[in-house]
C-alpha cells in the first residue's frame, strides 16, 4: 500500500490505536492510551478532544451513537484503518531498521 | 451539592474559555470525561492528580483551539501550519515589544519606562514571554518530524522570537542589577 506522507502526531496516533479493538468514549479511550502506553502517556480531555476533532475533520474516525448525549462513542472509519496500518507498517520498518543498525554497531553484523 | 458536582461546577466554568464552536461540538462530552475522571477518583490525592492534569494541559489546549479558530476563520480550516506561523508572528511581535520596551527603559536610564515596580515588569518582561516561548515550543513538539520539516517559515521565526526573547531578558537583568526599578 502507498504510505502517505504525514504521520500523526503522537496523540492521534494513539487514539487510533484505541479505537483499533472496539467504539469508545472519551474517558475509554484516555483509559486505553495510559494502558497501552504502559502509563508513559497521559492524555487529558483538552488534547484528547482537540486530536479528536482533527481526526474527525480527517475522516479517520467518526462518531456513533452512545447512550447519552454527553457520552459519544468513535470508531475507526475504512480511511482511518487505512492510515493506522500505514503508520504501524512505518514503525515496523524503523524498528527493523534501528535494530539491524544496533546489531551492526555491537558486533559489526547486519543480520542479513 | 458533592464535591464532584462542585468539580465539574468550576469545569464546566473553564469549558466557556473554550472557542465557541468547540463548547457547542465537544463541551458536552469533555465535561463527561472530566466526570468519568473524577468518579475514578476517590481519594483526595488521585482527584487532585486530576485537577492537576486538566490545569497543565489547559493553556496549551486553549491556545491551540483558539488558534484553529482563528485558522478556520481565515479559511485555513485544513492548514495547521498557516495557524501556527500566525502563532510564530504574534510571539515575534510579543518579544519584540519587550525588547522595545527593554531598550527604552535602558535608553531613559532616570525612573523607568513604564513605571512598573520591579515585580510586574518581572511578569511583563519574563515570565509572560517565557509563558508564551513555552507554549509555542510545545506546539512545535506535537508535530512530527514530517510535518515539522514543512514548517520551516515556524521554526525560522521561533528562534529569531526566542534571540529576541534572550536580549530582553539581558536588558531587564541589566536594568535590575543598576536598580532602574522603583521598589
Amino acid at each position: 500500500m502507498k504510505r502517505r506522507m504525514d504521520l500523526l502526531p503522537q496523540v492521534s496516533f494513539s487514539i487510533l490505536m484505541a479505537l483499533s479493538l472496539k467504539p469508545r468514549h472519551g474517558y475509554e479511550i484516555m483509559q486505553q492510551i495510559a494502558e497501552d502506553s504502559l502509563g508513559k502517556v497521559k492524555v487529558g480531555p483538552g488534547a484528547l478532544y482537540t486530536a479528536i476533532k482533527q481526526l474527525s475533520k480527517d475522516e479517520l474516525i467518526e462518531e456513533i451513537d452512545g447512550d447519552n448525549d454527553r457520552r459519544r462513542y468513535y470508531r475507526l472509519t475504512k480511511k482511518g484503518w487505512e492510515q493506522l496500518n500505514s503508520e504501524l507498517e512505518y514503525y515496523e520498518n524503523v524498528v527493523k531498521i534501528s535494530k539491524h543498525r544496533t546489531a551492526y554497531e555491537r558486533f559489526g553484523w547486519t543480520g542479513a | 451539592m458533592s464535591k464532584i458536582d462542585g468539580s465539574l461546577k468550576v469545569y464546566a466554568a473553564v469549558l466557556r474559555l473554550y472557542p465557541r464552536e468547540h463548547q457547542k461540538r465537544y463541551g458536552k462530552q469533555m465535561l463527561q470525561t472530566v466526570e468519568d475522571m473524577l468518579d475514578d477518583a476517590p481519594s483526595f490525592i488521585e482527584r487532585t492528580t486530576v485537577w492537576t492534569r486538566i490545569i497543565i494541559e489547559l493553556p496549551m489546549s486553549l491556545y491551540t483551539e483558539h488558534m484553529q479558530a482563528i485558522g478556520d476563520k481565515m479559511h485555513a480550516p485544513k492548514n495547521p501550519q498557516k495557524v501556527r506561523n500566525i502563532s510564530a508572528l504574534v510571539l515575534l511581535v510579543l518579544s519584540l515589544a519587550t525588547v522595545v520596551a527593554n531598550r527604552l527603559l535602558i535608553i531613559y536610564q532616570g525612573p523607568p519606562f513604564w513605571g512598573l515596580p520591579q515585580p510586574l515588569m518581572f511578569i511583563a518582561v519574563i515570565v509572560v514571554p517565557l509563558v508564551i516561548l513555552g507554549i509555542s515550543i510545545r506546539s512545535l513538539r506535537q508535530l512530527s518530524p514530517i510535518t515539522l520539516r514543512r514548517a520551516w517559515p515556524f521554526v525560522v521565526l521561533a528562534c529569531i522570537a526566542a534571540a529576541y526573547f534572550t536580549v530582553g531578558a539581558l536588558d531587564y537583568i541589566r536594568a535590575w542589577r543598576h536598580g532602574l526599578f522603583p521598589m
